[in-house]
């Protein structure tokens, strides 16, 4: 009679290199939660009916950042290599070599974080508030507007993709909590923001009764000056995000 | 109160807990890290510097663009 519970005693465990190629990058790909975000919220946007632009743009960076990890072939390539309490490698994590450091892209400012001298900042400052007043001028809804849009953006995440990140010891320092807490608050908007949406009677139809973000911004969006102010709060924030 | 208003005080209270999260960061020796420093950390790898500035890029296209 089999002894049912010596059945798996004496099997040894698979190993963990015996994952074929396939499942390693995928393991990798589905390990990065900025990925994993990205692909459900374009998938999300093309259920909600949202124009192609908007799920676009998700898809096509979900895409970019796998094919980066798959191209590395290394799930813990885009970690920190140099973290404060850096100490002996250990298994899956590589520390940089010379030949890493000559190929990888030089550490430091991106295109953008070159324009940060602060001798820079006034004609910046007078440059953001005349590309807003201008931009502002532009009807919503419509290829000018886009490409007004679309400058700034492809310029900050493209400077995002080649500057090598560069942790600091203080945000490094963070506790896991503390991101949590953060995270908290912005999860709870989502799910907000996801139940006025849901209460609408139809996803592509607006409700004053359950209005999202978009329906509550709509009338400031909808004047000139509301418009120019919105690029200006939007160009202040990515100048602020970039010089992180 | 009508619907609407309890959806925009629902927003409120929740910005109003990011501000106080923000304004409690400020004293010396609290636990809870500033948004700008947890931005740093989220923003010390490749995807997570992209992904923010792409969410930043989607918010223009979203609320001034389309």
């Amino acid at each position: 009679m089999a002894r049912h519970g010596a059945r798996w005693a004496g099997k040894p465990r698979r190993p963990v290199g015996s994952v074929g190629p396939a499942g390693r990058t995928v393991g990798a790909i589905v390990r990065d939660p900025v990925i994993v975000i990205f692909l459900l919220a374009g998938i999300a946007e093309i259920l909600a009916g949202d124009p192609l632009v908007d799920w676009l743009v998700l898809l096509t960076v979900a895409a970019a950042l796998a094919w980066d990890r798959v191209r590395r072939r290394r799930p813990a390539d885009d970690e920190p290599v140099h973290t404060p309490d850096a100490r002996a490698p250990t298994a899956g994590v590589r520390l940089a070599t010379t030949k890493d450091a000559a190929a990888a892209p030089r550490p430091g400012p991106g295109w953008v974080d070159r324009w940060g001298p602060a001798r820079l900042a006034p004609a910046l400052a007078i440059g953001g508030l005349l590309y807003a007043a201008a931009a502002g001028g532009l009807a919503r809804f419509s290829w000018p507007a886009m490409v007004a849009v679309a400058g700034p953006g492809l310029v900050g995440v493209l400077s995002a993709w080649r500057t090598l990140p560069t942790p600091s010891l203080e945000a490094a320092a963070v506790h896991a909590s503390g991101v949590a807490v953060w995270a908290a608050v912005f999860v709870a908007l989502a799910l907000w923001e996801l139940g006025a949406l849901l209460l609408q009677p139809a996803l592509t139809i607006d409700s004053p009764a359950h209005p999202t973000i978009s329906v509550l911004l709509d009338p400031v969006l909808g004047s000139h000056l509301g418009r120019s102010v919105g690029f200006l709060v939007w160009l202040a924030l990515g100048w602020f995000l970039v010089r992180q | 109160m009508t619907s609407r208003a309890v959806t925009i005080v629902g927003y409120l209270l929740i910005v109003g807990c990011g501000v106080a999260l923000e304004l409690s960061s400020r004293r010396r020796g609290s636990p809870v890290p500033s948004l700008g420093v947890v931005l740093r950390r989220v923003m010390g790898t490749r995807s997570g510097r992209v992904g923010v500035m792409t969410a930043w890029a989607w918010l223009g296209v979203h609320f001034l663009a389309r």
